[in-house]
């Protein structure tokens, strides 16, 4: 009796090794994520182990230090169980503000809360602030398109192959101003022309050994979006050719009444 | 009969289209000019009886205090101030009539202030502004205009109502408000040793529904302490007041050049004083 209980016990432990063998993977990450879960409960985020937390790499939309542009910067973000969570991320750290190697400058009020990001029927993708969007803005008719744009650039530019549009909500409405200059008159697409061309374009023959640009030197277009379309918030800055002919025409129905004069 | 009537319908129907157009656009101000085989057709110019009507409106107001400098000055003094000064310099000239859209610090919506353009028959709506910036080095006046709007067509709604609806306001406005923001940038360069302030192209809320022309100045950017301390300093004399003054009168068809005092020397120098113009 004593004897079979002996082995009884061995064949236990030889499944139990060999159980731990199979899936010492699984079982490494269970047990990891379970310790970074407390660490994050207990000390917050702290750095985390790149095995344990896989990045993906997002390109987010701050505002030029030169021009009065967005820029795009390139940073890893960590991935979310879904699109949505890391959406989410990469918007935070739009909202974060750049880092200083970023050489940009932020352009959404620093301490917004994000408080829902959800997809809708015709692959937009709606993306609920706080009040502090509205209330830290600095107001300005620009200021308010460029932080409108980077966060419809932001997400577009990463997710452009499941969302053509962003409507921006605060407090669960629809945001038709941020400041009260300017009207956002429904959903946003991307705008490259608000986009600061990347400097490697500017300086094409730049050393090889000159350090990593930040900026990407060509900025991938967001799959179904254009170039650049005629966004409800604003159509490209007319300031460098004065007079372009097409632009001068009146676009609305010629000849309607001026009736309420 | 029934041929020729048949015939003629569709030139006669563009006759009378043009003639309609020409009386609903010829009025005091636009300077409108037409030609046809050598004779001319001009609308009068704006006089103190038919005055140009020019709506000036001093952003925000009230609980609406606008952008904020470092140095706590507030936009919406800074607009009422300078629209007031601007006013006062337009004063000077009876051929032209400022209607306010807000005279005290008080918060108005965007409807009601085009409304209140709107209603007075105003022929240009500027609305004064400054504007604020996430750079901490911006700076620099600019001019927008209203982007092109196509708001979705209600079901069943005809042609000629979309035409009119609030949103697209602008839309048959477009070449004067340029017109008018072009020649302001020229004079704004000016004031800058040559370099042009934007024009813009974006939907500013408070052009909407203004049935007339309309720019939107920013008068610079209050969130950076030089242009702050600049617009604090914005008085009667600033050239940029002198400047937007100027292009009005000369959108108006008036005379650039009105005897400043108005006493006594315009009449010692060159006899009379040029007359308000009569054709422009």
């Amino acid at each position: 009796m004593n004897h079979s209980r002996r082995w009884w016990f061995l064949i236990v432990l030889l499944i139990g090794v060999a159980m731990s063998i199979f899936y010492q993977y699984a079982l490494l990450d269970y047990i990891g994520d379970l310790v970074e879960r407390g660490r994050r409960a207990t000390f917050g985020n702290l750095k985390k182990t790149p095995a344990l937390v896989p990045t993906v790499k997002q390109a987010i939309f701050y505002m030029s230090p030169r021009s009065e542009k967005l820029l795009r910067v390139e940073r890893d973000i960590e991935e979310g169980n879904t699109s949505i969570k890391t959406v989410g991320r990469t918007l935070e750290s739009l909202i974060a503000g750049p880092r200083e190697e970023d050489a940009a400058v932020p352009v959404v009020p620093p301490g917004v809360k994000i408080r829902a990001i959800f997809p809708g029927p015709g692959s937009t993708l709606y993306v609920d602030f706080d009040r502090k969007f509205r209330e830290a803005h600095p107001g300005g008719a620009w200021s308010e398109l460029l932080s409108v744009q980077a966060v419809a650039n932001t997400v577009l530019a990463n997710y452009g192959n499941v969302y053509e549009k962003v409507i921006l909500l605060i407090e669960g409405q629809q945001a038709e101003t941020i400041a009260g200059a300017l009207t956002i008159a429904g959903p946003l697409k991307f705008r490259n022309d608000l986009v600061e061309a990347p400097a490697a374009e500017a300086a094409p023959e730049a050393a090889p050994e000159t350090a990593a640009p930040v900026v990407p030197p060509t900025p991938p277009a967001p799959v179904g979006v254009p170039d650049a379309p005629v966004s409800p918030a604003g159509v490209p800055d007319t300031a460098g050719p004065v007079g372009v002919p097409s632009k001068d025409k009146p676009v609305g129905p010629v000849g309607a009444p001026k009736g309420d004069r | 009969m029934k041929m020729f009537r048949k015939q003629f319908h569709v030139p006669i129907l563009i006759a009378a289209s043009l003639a309609v157009s020409v009386a609903v656009h010829a009025q005091p101000g636009n300077g409108l000019k037409i030609e046809a085989g050598g004779a001319s057709l001009k609308a009068s110019g704006p006089t103190a009886a038919s005055p140009f009507i020019l709506a000036l409106d001093a952003g925000h107001g009230g609980r609406d205090t606008g952008s904020r400098g470092s140095g706590e000055l507030l936009e919406k003094d800074v607009t009422l101030r300078v629209v007031k000064l601007l006013a006062e310099r337009l004063g000077r000239r009876p051929e032209i009539k400022v209607v306010f859209t807000r005279e005290a610090d008080a918060e108005f919506s965007a409807f009601r202030r085009a409304a209140i353009a709107n209603h007075n028959g105003s022929a240009l709506m500027l609305s004064i502004q400054a504007d604020a910036s996430w750079r901490p080095d911006a700076r620099n006046p600019s001019l927008i205009v209203a982007a092109p709007q196509r708001p979705p067509r209600v079901e069943g709604e005809g042609a000629d109502a979309l035409a009119l609806r609030w949103q697209r306001g602008q839309n048959i406005n477009l070449a004067g408000s340029r017109r008018f923001a072009r020649g302001l940038q020229e004079r704004f360069a000016k004031l800058r040793g040559g370099e042009k302030p934007p024009i813009r192209s974006l939907l500013p809320r408070s052009l909407e529904g203004a049935r007339m022309p309309a720019v939107y100045i920013s008068l610079g950017v209050i969130s950076t302490p030089e242009e702050e301390a600049r617009l604090r300093e914005m008085d009667g004399k600033s050239p940029y007041i002198a400047a937007i003054e100027a292009e009005v009168v000369r959108y108006a068809g008036l005379p650039e050049k009105l005897p400043e005092p108005i006493e006594p020397k315009a009449l010692g120098e060159g006899g009379a004083p040029s007359a308000p113009s009569g054709g422009n």
